[in-house]
């Protein structure tokens, strides 16, 4: 007898009749080679069995959520399910954290939690707006108040007379030095300044 | 659980709101540092020797009653050379100080003739009042200037360490209490003033009455310098180095420029204030110059002339003080915008608003 060939697959998924399945089992019993390819077909069997279908990350899984919400890039609207493997929202059990972004019992906006954070986002709007308004009285107000400002007038400070007020005044309150202080009030007086004589 | 999201962000949106006023009101540039921020971070107080204390005293009364005149020669030292000059000094009780020099060959004979104002309009105790304020004084020996024997006089800066160097030093005359001789210096010992006489004769001294030029005679008290911050006008009580305000006056062709002097007993420092624009046209022999983030115009080493305009009203600083005081004392002062844009008459009205709920305004 022939190796069982692709009926190994068939045997090992049960889909063999009867007889074919008794006739399989007979040369699998005198067969080494073909006893090795039927263990081998059952542990991959048994492997993808007990693993769990691949999911999407957390993080990828709440994009793809925020896409149905209100007001984002994707507006929702009606459709039918699609056809086909549905993909688990829910993370198997330990998957996910509580409170992670993939923890799908995360209120949305639409449902009774999502109503208060709906009112949280209208308040805040209000108090912007409240804030921005009496921001903009005061500063109208006091642009208002302000008024144009009174061009000021040209001025050139009296040079001589300012250092010879400083002089005097200063000796006032100075313990002697007539020369230095005169000397130096002489220079702005007579238009001249104090010689520089030495450079250090 | 009170929801703790629309306060969050109504709070942020006010904060918001309040930095932008903020950022509005508070004008452009430098406002001025606080008056109070003028301390030299020592903390020392000045030691006040009796002895030296009466010979100061003595010293600062002596030229009301006692004529002189003499011959003196003056030296500065700054940054940008020195400057020294012999000069004729004739001092009457009652006339007032005539200084004359016969020139040099870059600066031609001049003569002019002061008398001195009266008592401070701000601060007491004169001037060794003002001097032992701000340093330690100590009789430092004896000596001789022109002749004459003179008590010497160390003035030390507070808290220094005995290898520090003086302050100043003044040197006294012995039988009438004349300063003949005086001397500042620097942090380092270095010589910045100094003054002598080269010959003097006491007791004779005269000058014609009425030819001296005197101070403007309306001075400001502190209750009128409170009037005139209320209204604007930058009247701070102190300023860096550290020094006190001495005396306010109001003067000028309009009356309408107001003189603040301060010192520490050694420095002087005036500033004069006026409203208006710095009509820069005007200030020839004037370097333009960049103190800080701010432009300035100075003129003179002795005295440092320095003038600016900020916010409507044109500052002109004259001051005979160490480069370094005279530096921090211009920073110190506003350094505003003209306050034509939109910020400044936004920084104008919400003053005027404010005074409109201040009860003390």
């Amino acid at each position: 007898m022939s190796h069982l060939g692709h009926r190994i697959s068939a045997l090992v998924d049960g889909e063999l009749g009867h007889a074919a399945r008794e006739r399989a089992l007979a040369h699998v019993a005198h067969c080494d080679e073909c006893r090795a390819t039927l263990e081998a077909e059952r542990s991959v069997k048994d492997l993808l069995a007990a693993s769990v279908a691949p999911l999407p990350s957390g993080a990828v899984l709440a994009s793809l959520q925020a896409l149905a919400r209100p007001g984002n890039p994707v507006p929702p609207r009606a459709r039918s399910m699609p056809q086909g493997p549905v993909v688990p929202v829910l993370p198997p059990p330990g998957r996910a954290p509580r409170g992670s972004r993939a923890d799908s019992r995360r209120p949305v906006a639409g449902g009774p939690a999502g109503r208060g954070t709906a009112r949280r986002s209208t308040r805040a709007r209000y108090a912007a707006v409240g804030a921005l308004s009496v921001a903009g009285l005061v500063l109208g107000t006091a642009f208002a108040a302000g008024g144009p400002r009174q061009s000021p007038s040209p001025v050139v400070p009296p040079a001589a007379e300012l250092t010879v007020e400083h002089d005097v005044t200063t000796s006032g309150f100075s313990l002697g030095d007539p020369g230095l202080g005169v000397a130096s009030g002489l220079g702005d007086a007579s238009g001249a300044t104090f010689p520089t004589v030495t450079r250090r | 659980m009170r929801p703790l999201l629309p306060l969050t962000g109504a709070a942020a949106v006010l904060l918001a709101s309040a930095a932008v006023v903020a950022l509005v009101v508070s004008p452009p540039g430098n406002p001025g540092r606080p008056a109070d921020d003028v301390s030299d971070g020592t903390g020392a107080r000045p030691v006040v020797d009796d002895q030296a204390r009466r010979l100061l005293d003595r010293a600062a009364a002596a030229p009301a009653t006692t004529p002189y005149h003499g011959v003196q020669f003056v030296s500065a030292w700054t940054s940008a050379g020195a400057t020294s000059e012999v000069v004729d000094v004739v001092h009457d009780p009652a006339g007032g100080t005539t200084v004359r020099s016969d020139g040099t060959v870059r600066v031609p004979g001049r003569s002019v003739t002061l008398l001195a104002a009266g008592a401070p309009s701000i601060a007491g105790g004169g001037a060794v009042g003002l001097l032992v304020r701000h340093y330690s004084v100590a009789v430092a020996g004896t000596g001789r200037v022109a002749g004459r024997p003179v008590d010497v006089i160390a003035v030390r800066r507070p808290g220094s360490a005995a290898a520090d160097p003086d302050a100043a030093r003044f040197w006294l005359d012995g039988a009438s209490g004349l300063v003949l001789r005086r001397e500042v210096y620097d942090r380092r010992g270095r010589t910045t003033r100094a003054s002598a006489f080269v010959e003097v004769t006491v007791g004779q001294g005269a000058v014609p009455a009425g030819a001296a030029r005197t101070a403007w005679t309306a001075t400001l008290d502190r209750s009128t310098l409170d009037r005139m911050r209320q209204h604007g006008w930058h009247c701070p009580a102190a300023l860096p180095g550290p020094l006190t305000l001495v005396d306010a006056r109001r003067g000028g062709a309009g009356q309408d420029i107001v003189h603040l002097s301060y010192s520490d007993g050694i420095a002087s420092v005036s500033v004069f204030e006026q409203r208006g624009r710095l009509d820069e046209t005007g200030l020839a022999g004037h370097a333009q110059r960049a103190t800080g983030d701010h432009e300035v115009w100075v003129r003179g080493e002795v005295p440092r002339r320095v003038v600016w305009s900020s916010g409507g009203t044109v500052y002109t600083v004259v001051a005979d003080a160490p480069e370094r005081t005279v530096d921090a004392v211009v920073a110190a002062l506003p350094h505003r915008g003209s306050g034509d844009g939109p910020l400044g008459r936004l920084g104008r009205g919400l003053d005027r608003v404010g005074s409109w709920f201040n009860p003390f305004g």
